[in-house]
């Protein structure tokens, strides 16, 4: 019968065709989304420095956000996006503290540590004083120094400026005093390290404390101070010759799986991580030292 | 005629005295009408420059908020008043941060009374250090040598210590009181002492001005003025005036009263017009019967043309133009009927002369234009000889046809000028008025000639008669009753002589004999 209808036949061929048609969409083809990093300026330069090559190793894009901890992002933020992280919506945080294990395991979050960052200790650029001892920083920024005369500086009284985030973590300002209530009373607290630096700006018998990665602009006369002798650079924190820092880290939920974890491990293993820690004075806290 | 003319009259200036009080009227509406609106308008725009006060208070005190509760302004602040440092950051932060403000003049002040802020602001200071005692923000206006000022304060706090007041001030000069809102009729202007300081326009600026003046004039311009409440003020400062201008108003009411009497000047020619074509309509047909009615009333009967119209007026002078057309044919009817009677009153009915009664009217006259002209009047008294026979002989018919024939023959043979007579039965009498004698006794003789040649028909027989004359002249030196009878006495005793004579001559007064019978003349 067939041989008498060759169409029948070519209909029946026909038929199983239709199953097995490309009409039909692959899931595989859509464009996964975004790899979401937020937190904290000073580590989110690090991701930002290293994009590309992060973006190369993981196979996904990344949007990251914390460029002067703008829009309330910063630490909290930070370890709030990274908690959001899900299969389908991948994300992790930037940390500027070294978060403790309890907070961590609070959280269901897993830190990893990536550089520690000198804590600059910025005064006015008119302010002749160039370096301050270990303790006169901290007697300054507790009161018990109110005039720049008392450390070989002109007869101006010293107007300390802070910005003490993070209170409830360990590390960052509290290495240059443990507890806020040590600060002395009668200073001005900003709420920015933008900020932070206009009063240093504006004062000129200002000091006040902020870290090295803050990308500073041309016209912004402030300076570091050297303590003790010894500027805020890596080599100097490695030797322990320079007091104050803090640490920089990215925080995942501790049971992210897939490319979130590869970016992670892509910036601790990276090379160029090393180059930016150059770039800002940063003591890389994996692989080999500088 | 007149009074109705002046009733008329007297109706068309009532009515353009209406006009020009209604239109009075008009005006003083419309002039009440546009002040009030002016009053209306000065009062909206006084609301106006009110709100926009009390708006400008308000973005004043706002902006001085806005600059005391700046976090940096406080934290700043702090660093000067509590730390002790220098206040050139405070000045470098406020000239970054609030130099948009709409303000002339800044000031910080601490709460140790130190000027922070602000150049040259020692005399803004010290009102803002007084205003501060009594109330921690608000604003008020107060004048000095840099003019009148407003001013707004607010208190700076920073750790919930209050570290100082910051305050900003605007120089309400002219140039704020031409940004005001005042439409162009409008002007703004501060008085002082008496006297205009300021002002959106130039004009007005020295001015003098009390306290209580309701207008004010300058440059060719008046203006209603309103009184601006500035407050609350520190101090004596100037008052704040919106005025106005009138001039506008003025100009408006002007060309309102130009078009209000164009409207009254037209509209009374027009009705003064309408007033004199009415009364030229009533009262022409009107004077018309009145001087026709005159003339009736003097005895005359004019022709009235009748009118074609068909109003009242013309209808009763069409009423009265029959009435008179009757009048006029009743009185001809009268004429002839009294021609008829004075005819018969005056003429004889058989012979159609003149009778006797007729003599003593004509005489007078005759004998009064003799005396004029100088001339004479002459009685020829005629007397048919024999008559009494042919009647008797031939009957009356035949003696009243004999009479008939004679004063024909008689009219025939006198003069024109002539009067004829019929004196009685068969006596007649011919005046004729000249001054040739002998042609009056030629007139008598052709008569007597005439009448013996005449012959009458009657009852198949043909008779003849002859006449008998008496001449005699009026005596022009009698009055003229007695001129008449002395003449007639003397024509009749002529008449008889020429009857004693035999008959069928003519005698003439004074004159003996009488002039002898002619030989062919039959004898009567």
């Amino acid at each position: 019968m067939l041989n008498r209808h060759p169409h029948l036949l070519r209909l029946l061929l026909f038929m199983p065709l239709c199953l097995v048609s490309p009409l039909r969409a692959d899931p595989a083809d859509k464009p996964a989304p975004p790899i979401v990093g937020a937190g904290a300026h000073f580590a989110w330069v690090i991701f930002n420095e290293l994009k590309p090559e992060l973006e190369r190793a993981s196979g996904r894009h990344l949007e990251l956000h914390g460029r002067h901890s703008a829009l309330g992002m910063g630490c909290s933020a930070g370890l709030k996006n990274a908690a959001r992280h899900s299969p389908m919506n991948e994300t992790f945080g930037f940390v500027c503290c070294a978060i403790d294990d309890a907070e961590l395991a609070r959280r269901g979050l897993v830190l990893h540590p990536l550089a520690r960052e000198p804590l600059l200790i910025l005064v006015n650029a008119a302010n002749p004083v160039r370096n301050l001892g270990t303790e006169q920083v901290r007697a300054i920024f507790r009161g018990t120094i109110r005039n720049w005369r008392e450390v070989g500086g002109p007869d101006q009284p010293i107007v300390v400026v802070t910005r003490l985030h993070c209170k409830q973590r360990p590390g960052h300002w509290k290495r240059i005093l443990p507890r806020a209530e040590d600060f002395r009373r009668d200073r001005i607290d900003v709420a920015s390290a933008e900020e932070m630096v206009r009063k240093l700006d504006d004062f000129r018998w200002a000091i006040g404390h902020l870290g090295a990665t803050w990308a500073f602009r041309p016209e912004d006369r402030v300076r570091a101070l050297t303590i003790d002798g010894h500027a805020p650079t890596a080599a100097n924190l490695a030797a322990g010759r320079y007091p104050f820092y803090r640490q920089l880290g990215a925080v995942v939920r501790a049971d992210a799986r897939g490319d979130v974890l590869k970016v992670i491990s892509a910036v601790e293993q990276s090379r160029a991580l090393r180059k930016v820690a150059r770039k800002y004075e940063l003591l890389p806290l994996t692989g080999k030292r500088p | 005629m007149h009074s109705y003319r002046v009733k008329l009259l007297a109706y068309t200036l009532a009515l353009l005295v209406l006009l020009v009080a209604s239109l009075g009227f008009t005006y003083r509406y419309v002039y009440a009408l546009i002040d009030e609106e002016g009053r209306q308008h000065l009062a909206a725009m006084a609301t106006l420059l009110h709100s926009h006060l009390e708006a400008e208070r308000l973005d004043d005190l706002r902006n001085a908020k806005i600059v005391a509760r700046y976090p940096r302004v406080g934290e700043y602040l702090f660093a000067v008043v509590e730390i002790g440092t220098e206040p050139e950051p405070l000045r470098i932060l406020y000239e970054r941060e609030f130099r948009w403000m709409p303000a002339d003049r800044f000031l910080i002040l601490s709460r140790d009374n130190r000027i922070l802020v602000g150049d040259d602001a020692a005399d803004l200071a010290l009102q803002v250090r007084n205003a501060r005692h009594r109330r921690p923000e608000g604003t008020f206006y107060f004048y000095n040598r840099r003019g009148l000022q407003h001013v707004a304060y607010a208190p700076i706090y920073y750790q919930n210590r209050f570290l100082g007041t910051a305050a900003i001030g605007r120089v309400l000069d002219r140039r704020w009181l031409r940004e005001q809102p005042q439409n162009r009729n409008g002007v703004l202007f501060l008085s002082y002492g008496g006297r205009i300081i300021d002002s959106a326009r130039t004009a007005l600026a020295g001015l003098p001005i009390d306290d209580g003046a309701t207008t004010v004039e300058g440059a060719a311009h008046r203006y209603r003025l309103t009184r601006l409440q500035l407050l609350p003020a520190v101090g004596d400062v100037p008052v704040l005036w919106l005025g106005l201008d009138e001039t506008a108003l003025r100009d408006r009411l002007d060309r309102h009263r130009r078009i209000i009497f164009l409207i009254a000047g037209s509209s009374a020619l027009v009705i003064l017009l309408f007033g004199l074509l009415i009364i030229r309509q009533f009262t022409r047909p009107l004077s018309e019967l009145v001087a026709i009615t005159r003339e009736v009333a003097e005895g005359r009967l004019p022709e009235l043309p009748k009118s074609t119209r068909q109003d009242e007026i013309a209808v009763l002078a069409n009423h009265f133009a029959d009435m008179l057309q009757a009048l006029r044919r009743k009185e001809e009817e009268v004429a002839q009927a009294r021609a008829e009677l004075q005819k018969t009153a005056t003429t004889d009915s058989l012979t159609g002369l003149y009778n006797r009664r007729h003599l003593g009217e004509v005489f007078p006259k005759l004998l009064a234009r003799a005396r004029r002209q100088g001339s004479s009047l002459f009685g020829i008294l005629i007397d048919l000889d024999k008559f009494k026979p042919i009647n008797d002989t031939h009957g009356h018919i035949c003696g009243d046809r004999v009479l008939e024939r004679f004063a024909a023959r008689l009219r025939e043979h006198s003069r024109a000028n002539d009067y004829l007579f019929r004196m009685g039965g068969e006596e007649f009498l011919v005046l004729t008025e000249t001054g040739d004698r002998a042609g009056v006794v030629a007139l008598a003789e052709k008569l007597r000639q005439a009448m013996a040649t005449l012959r009458v028909a009657c009852n198949g027989q043909t008779l003849g008669f002859t006449i008998s004359c008496g001449v005699s002249e009026a005596d022009p030196r009698l009055d003229t009753t007695a001129s008449l009878r002395d003449m007639l006495s003397r024509a009749d005793a002529a008449l008889y002589r020429a009857k004693q004579s035999g008959r069928n001559r003519v005698c003439v007064d004074g004159e003996a004999p009488c002039k002898p019978i002619e030989p062919d003349a039959d004898t009567g």
